[in-house]
């Protein structure tokens, strides 16, 4: 999959050399309508927890995405516990979430039930996907069904974006914050007919640093280092949809993204003319472009193109459900195309990759009776990745003279997966009236990179034991091709050399797929508190265990990233608790507490292991969040109470030694919003308590030396953040 | 500095709201019902969604989507039928009075308060 060399490209000699060996390890709804027949002021939660749904969801609709200015994907799971979202590093401002203790790769998305923003996009996909484009989202933990793919094994989140069907013919959303970001979302939902069969959408986002933050409160724990980096941002999206009265769907679009990231240091670190000279015209010369010895950089440039197309025909067989609705069956065809390029560099390290992918996928639904039904499929995928990487650094040595001596050291790593996929999967459902539930997947993949056919089973329950009692429960296996190097973005921001922790011989090729077992359930108790007959509590657990796992880490041997790939080394556990109330009408309580224990077995060059928790995943977090809205929602008061608990920071050595614990903190946020007409004003505040990490970046002061590291991040880069906007829709 | 930025707007936010702006005294309240060309659960939404755009005054709205008829109840000094039919025009909704009062029979008239 991927391979590398270490070089020592040159040293300069002021007292006398070190150098450093080839691969040795140094030492170191608006309105909830359940309207049947009148609608009327409902009290409408933001964040719910489905009882419709195989599995646990947590639904998060178009009020939920309201509560906070939700710019992002990402910022739209501030309100939720079992999703966490963390920054993979202090250069790059990349977000990446987690789910049962477990990095985002492993949860998959999808758009409408199509999987996308996998593979190379995932670390950078959530800022990606702009908050006011959705109309809601649903988390579901656990694996998912086989229908969607073998890959969701944390869980499954699916975003339901804004329809060509929509009313509103234009939407507006601008966004301000205090340090003079603007943000512009549109869209626009036209009907092309009169009989409004052939629609279409178009979506786009416009979002900018501008000067201001550039000059002011950019770096304010003072370390030269921009807090973030500077963003600018286009995406546009189009979707059509074509529905004839008979029933037949063709669904297409396509979409774009540009994105710039500016980060790294604000002022030069050194003078210039001193001894960096000697490498930075040996380097500049003879193997890297953009190099500057006296400023670390960072330059990220991505691009994402993507196209689909997705055609549904209903078949003549009906079977009538238990209340009368039509169960029919139908053929679907779904095509996939996306491309993604990435152009970054942090300081010396870049890291350049493009991906294609293509999948193509025929299914079918048979409905035998209204219990038994069954979906079919087939499924291929074409990937194909070509990536680049150049890690470099200076080590600073006494000599043995008792002098200072330099080395340049440099890695180039090629990072390219070929893979082509094709697989076939049935699932079968049986439903008992609305009290009993359970589905049963399983699907064959054959995949041309390692050459093997994979089986994954999986299997899902849901079970009314009383009308307002639910128990869900849900297992099966998973894998996936890892992208070892952009899922653990945060190494290029450090200035450790890789290293293949494999002590019988080389990653190389023989990577295998990551492959893991996810089992767990549920259970919701809805029940009368005060006026509210719907409070509802919720305990869910999920155990995943890893046969095969491939991840990166800065220990057992310090100042290195190791990489490993290891048999039953990773597994985790989390407990989560969900409580609902509306205490009385339009004032809703959502309280909701997570804990996990992710641990990891790390091996050693002497054959032994240690197991330890594993780095940067916060081992609780809980969330309240308070609603309050005047009729008719002309005014929503919302405010939301983080407590994040501790997370292990990686030490320079074996068995734990030098880690250590982040503190617990706390983060609040507050918004007003008010309707107008047909417009919303909302104002708000992010981070109110101002709470940051501080010196996120060690050895700031030495940025190309082997001792930087801006990897570990477990708390908020940016402190206090007031923002105001406007939402305006005509209809 | 933030901070008293941030206090002050909301309480100017705050003060703009009719609501608190100054004592009620018995208000004519009125309520008409609108026959509409509704379709779906999404224009009811939309109608909820959109209330202040149907005008001042508006008490209660319900909208019941079988007999895609909106009852709503004003106040009279603030605003009329012409003007309520205006409203849901601005939201692509067309309507027009089916009776001049509230019919209990056809259209339930549930308040908001009765939950």
């Amino acid at each position: 999959m991927f391979t590398f060399r270490t070089y020592t490209l040159s040293t300069l000699v002021v007292a006398s050399l070190t150098a450093l060996g080839q691969n040795v390890p140094p030492d170191t709804t608006a309105m909830q309508t359940t309207l049947s027949e009148v609608v009327v002021e409902g009290a409408s939660r933001g964040l719910s927890v489905s009882s419709v749904a195989l599995e646990k969801r947590e639904i998060i609709n178009s009020i939920g995405l309201r509560k906070m200015a939700c710019c992002t994907l990402a910022e739209s799971f501030e309100n939720s516990a079992g999703v966490s979202v963390d920054y993979s590093d202090a250069i790059s401002g990349a977000r990446q979430i987690k789910l049962l203790g477990l990095a985002g790769a492993y949860t998959q998305f999808l758009d409408e039930s199509r999987p996308f923003m996998g593979g190379l996009v995932s670390p950078y996909a959530l800022d990606f996907t702009p908050g006011d484009w959705l109309r809601s989202i649903q988390v579901s933990k656990g694996v998912g069904s086989v229908t969607a793919g073998h890959e969701a094994i944390a869980g499954q989140i699916n975003l339901d974006f804004r329809k060509p069907t929509d009313d509103e013919r234009l939407h507006v959303n601008f966004y301000l914050d205090d340090m003079l970001r603007p943000e512009v979302n549109l869209s626009s939902a036209i009907s092309l007919n009169k009989d409004r069969t052939l629609s279409t959408i178009v979506m786009a986002h416009g979002s900018i640093d501008t000067d201001w933050r550039e000059m002011k409160a950019m770096d304010r724990d003072g370390d030269n280092f921009r807090d973030l980096p500077s963003r600018r941002q286009i995406s546009v999206a189009n979707r059509w949809a074509w529905i004839t009265p008979s029933g037949i769907q063709l669904r297409w679009g396509a979409k774009f993204t540009t994105e710039r990231r500016n980060g790294g240091q604000i002022h030069d670190s050194y003078k210039r003319g001193d001894w960096r000279d000697f490498f930075q015209n040996l380097i500049a010369r003879e193997y890297f472009q953009e190099t500057d010895l006296y400023r670390y950089r960072s330059r990220i440039r991505n691009r994402d193109v993507g196209a689909y197309v997705k055609l549904a025909v209903p078949l003549n067989h009906v079977v009538a459900d238990s209340s009368g609705n039509d169960l029919q069956d139908n053929i679907a065809l779904i095509a996939d195309w996306n491309n993604f390029n990435t152009r970054s560099s942090f300081g010396l390290n870049q890291y350049n990759a493009r991906e294609n992918t293509f999948s193509l996928a025929i299914r079918m639904d048979h409905y035998f009776s209204r219990a038994h039904s069954l979906a079919v499929g087939l499924q291929g995928k074409l990937s194909a990745q070509r990536g680049r990487t150049t890690k470099a650094g200076i080590f600073e040595r006494l000599t043995y003279a008792g002098g200072i001596g330099y080395s340049f050291w440099y890695q180039q790593l090629t990072d390219s997966i070929n893979e082509r996929e094709a697989g076939l999967y049935a699932e079968w459902t049986f439903k008992r009236e609305d009290r009993f539930t359970l589905v049963a997947g399983l699907r064959a993949d054959y995949n041309d990179m390692v050459k093997k056919v994979y089986l994954t089973p999986r299997m899902h329950l849901k079970w009314n034991i009383t009308p307002k009692t639910i128990l869900r429960a849900s297992a099966g296996t998973g894998y996936r091709t890892p992208r070892v190097l952009i899922e653990h973005l945060g190494v290029f921001a450090n200035g450790y050399p890789f290293y293949e922790f494999i002590p019988t011989g080389p990653i190389d090729s023989r990577v295998r797929l990551e492959h893991a077992l996810t089992a767990g359930g549920s259970l919701t108790q809805r029940f009368k508190l005060g006026s509210d007959r719907n409070a509802s509590i919720s305990l869910d657990y999920f155990h995943t265990h890893f046969f095969r796992s491939i991840f990166i880490l800065q220990e057992p041997y310090g100042y290195t990233n190791n990489i490993f790939s290891e048999r039953d080394a990773v597994f985790s556990n989390t407990w989560q608790l969900d409580f609902n109330w509306t205490p009385f009408t339009r004032f809703e309580i959502f309280a909701t507490a997570r804990y996990t224990q992710s641990k990891l077995r790390i091996p050693l060059l002497d054959g032994g292991s240690y197991t330890i928790s594993r780095p940067l995943t916060s081992r609780f977090k809980g969330v309240l969040n308070l609603s309050y809205a005047t009729r008719f929602r002309v005014w929503v008061f919302d405010f939301t109470a983080q407590l994040n608990g501790p997370a292990r920071v990686s030490g320079q050595g074996k068995n734990g030694l030098g880690s250590y614990n982040s503190p617990t903190y706390a983060q609040l946020f507050a918004q007003v919003t008010r309707k107008i007409n047909k417009a919303e004003v909302y104002l708000g505040c992010e981070n109110i308590t101002d709470y940051r990490q501080k010196h996120a970046i060690i050895g700031a002061d030495a940025p190309f030396h082997d001792t930087f590291n801006a990897t570990n991040v477990w708390g908020p880069l940016m402190g206090r953040k007031f923002y105001i906007g406007v939402r305006w829709n005509l209809y | 500095m933030k901070s008293i930025a941030f206090i002050l707007l909301t309480l100017t936010l705050i003060c703009l709201n009719p609501a608190w702006a100054g004592d009620k005294k018995s208000e004519p309240v009125h309520t008409t019902v609108f026959q509409t060309d509704i379709r779906c659960e999404n224009c009811s939404i939309k109608i909820m969604n959109n209330v202040p755009a149907l005008g001042k005054g508006i008490k209660d709205v319900v909208v019941n989507l079988d007999n895609k008829t909106v009852a709503v109840t004003y106040d009279n000094r603030k605003t009329d039928d012409q003007k309520i039919i205006k409203g849901f025009k601005s939201i692509r909704v067309n309507a027009e009075v089916m009776t001049p009062e509230c019919d209990v029979d056809s259209v339930s008239c549930r308040s908001s308060k009765d939950e």
